[in-house]
């Protein structure tokens, strides 16, 4: 690094075991957050590592380069080791910095979290309704539904307005009863196999379930066979986003707050 | 990047579990919140944010959510005929709007044609007209630069 610290500085990916990096061979062969240009390298401190690539810019631009870039690394990094993934844009002044402020005043901590994780990895999925079939099974289902909806067929929206709401509350409640079952038998069927279960916001009402799996590498299998069984099941009923294995950000609770 | 048509799967298709980075809007809130953090050392964008994180909350307990629920189950009876008027043909009928919106609305970071297409299992002039329709109406999103189509209301 120059000396000048006005802009740029040290982008950190996470921390890992130090020995897989050692062997004269610390650079991963990966395009970096930032520019792409600058090498992926690692900060050591005893027996972990940081990997860092110099970053050239003031600001970490949330771009689909930058994020995919900071995943791929991690990706890269996890071929060889455990994994403590960083959140995205954590960019430090100079490497002195990532040592002598990270990891050694933390490297306890730091220790026992990268411990915790050996050999898990973390898998993500979400379940979402297939929205025409959901709207179609509750009608089917549910008498009471149809029948409000019968009775208002074919008369203006005017003049049914507080019909229509109040079917849409019916109908609101049923998603909710609907996706709190499903989102309960498929967690009966996973969690047996994961470590951890970490449940994330459902962040749209076709959301039947979105969450994070702490997963042996060697159960991964296993798992993976429950999901294809989960999906095979409920084919054209609901939809399932897979994806992993992942660093395992969602089992990380290391959150400082350096002082300067 | 590869394209993936699997996140959600065709008809028939297994679920297949994708690698992180050839899936990144599943896991792109993850990688912005989750893992290490350090206040002092993130020098994120806030910016940059907007471009791709916003993912559309719908608030359920709303008047607006409880009529478009009821027009939901109202359509479901027009858009359900009797299995069999297809004479079968399952193959390249064209989406309707609303399920093409409820994709790309699913997609804060968007989705591409091949993408739809593959979905869908649509034509590309289908799914084109019915894209454009639905940026005329405001609906969605192009973004040109980055062959996506976007929900609406996302901030450029």
């Amino acid at each position: 690094m120059s000396g000048a610290q006005a802009s740029g500085g040290v982008y950190i990916y996470g921390v890992v075991h130090r020995e897989p990096f050692q062997d004269g061979d610390n650079s991963l062969d990966v395009a970096a957050v930032g520019d792409g240009g600058s090498a992926v390298r690692t900060v050591e401190y005893r027996d972990l590592a940081a990997i860092v690539s110099d970053f050239p810019a003031d600001r970490c631009d949330v771009t689909r380069e930058n994020v995919l870039a900071h995943q791929r690394v991690l990706e890269r990094a996890m071929e060889r080791s455990d994994v403590l993934p960083a959140a995205f844009g954590l960019v430090a002044e100079n490497d002195a910095d990532v040592r002598e402020k990270l990891l050694r005043p933390e490297f306890e901590d730091l220790h026992r979290a990268l411990d915790s994780l050996r050999g898990r990895v973390e898998l993500e999925l979400k379940v979402l309704w297939n929205r025409e079939a959901l709207f179609s099974e509750i009608v089917e289902e549910s008498d009471e539904i149809a029948t409000l909806r019968d009775s208002i067929a074919g008369l203006s929206p005017e003049a049914t307005y507080y019909e229509r709401i109040n079917l849409g509350e019916m109908v609101a409640a049923e998603i909710d009863r609907r996706s709190d079952q499903v989102a309960e038998e498929v967690l009966d069927a996973l969690q047996p196999l994961s470590v951890e279960t970490r449940l994330n916001e459902n962040l749209t009402d076709m959301t039947v379930l979105n969450a994070s799996f702490l997963v042996e590498k060697k159960d991964v299998p296993d798992f993976d066979a429950r999901v294809q069984e989960l999906g095979a099941r409920s084919l054209g009923r609901l939809n399932f986003h897979y994806v992993g294995p992942l660093p395992p950000y969602s089992f990380v609770d290391v959150s400082l707050s350096l002082e300067e | 990047m590869t394209m993936s048509y699997s996140r959600a799967p065709a008809r028939g298709a297994q679920v297949q579990r994708m690698g992180g980075s050839s899936s990144l809007a599943d896991v792109l809130n993850i990688i912005l919140d989750k893992g290490i953090v350090i206040d002092a050392w993130a020098r994120i964008s806030v910016i940059g944010i907007e471009l791709i994180t916003i993912e559309a909350r719908v608030v359920v307990a709303s008047v607006e959510t409880y009529l478009q629920y009821a027009e939901a189950i109202g359509l479901t009876a027009l858009a359900a005929p009797p299995q069999g008027d297809q004479g079968g043909q399952q193959r390249k009928m064209q989406p309707s709007e609303d399920r093409v919106l409820a994709y790309i609305s699913d997609r804060s970071e968007g989705a591409r044609l091949g993408e739809l297409e593959a979905y869908f299992d649509a034509s590309r002039e289908d799914l084109s007209n019915i894209l454009n329709q639905l940026a005329d109406q405001g609906k969605v999103r192009r973004d040109e630069e980055h062959k996506l189509y976007l929900p609406a209301g996302q901030k450029q």
